[in-house]
């Protein structure tokens, strides 16, 4: 999943906004500091899976470079690796 | 833009979890306000891939189709994407 900023605080915004309508939300430190906590949770999640796909794909180059790269299905080991680092970071995919 | 119910799930975590541990907020009915939020991520996926799909049909139906993922594409993929949020009133 890739977001732009301005994705991240629409939804944001969204997220926010829906809590309050539902009445489920009480901020303790003005709507301004909730609304950019809930940026940075995202923003922050956005970014770790983003981290975790450039190195899955470093690994897969590596391992590829390593083994030759004959006959091995590139998606499959990508997909493979992406898993092992997600539950490494315990990070969800 | 597809997204798993686990990761929604992960993602709402996180934001309730931070405005908690933040002092920033406090939730009456965590469950419902948990509820609230993976609504709210779900809710905005479907928009944005219902979005991304009419500009997709936009532009393959254009009469000067463009290939996808050219420079041109992106330019009117980014015209058509933003008056498709405006149309919305997004």
């Amino acid at each position: 999943m890739r977001l732009k900023d301005e994705q991240i605080a629409r939804l944001a915004e969204k997220v926010l906004g829906d809590l309050e309508r539902a009445q489920l939300v009480q901020q303790k430190q003005g709507r301004g500091a909730v609304l950019t906590g809930i940026k940075a949770a995202i923003a922050k999640d956005v970014k770790q899976e983003e981290d975790l796909e450039r190195d899955a794909e470093a690994l897969l180059e590596q391992t590829l470079k390593a083994v030759g790269g004959q006959g091995i299905d590139r998606h499959k080991m990508l997909k493979m690796i992406k898993d092992k680092l997600a539950k490494e970071r315990k990070i969800v995919l | 833009m597809h997204i798993s119910e686990d990761r929604i799930s992960h993602i709402a975590h996180k934001i309730y979890d931070k405005l908690y541990n933040d002092d920033l907020a406090d939730f009456p009915d965590e469950r419902r306000a948990l509820d609230s939020i993976k609504d709210s991520i779900e809710g905005f996926f479907s928009i944005m891939e219902q979005v991304d799909q009419a500009v997709r049909a936009k532009l393959a139906s254009y009469s000067q189709a463009k290939v996808p993922g050219s420079r041109e594409w992106e330019i009117l993929y980014q015209k058509f994407h933003a008056e498709e949020l405006a149309k919305r009133k997004w």
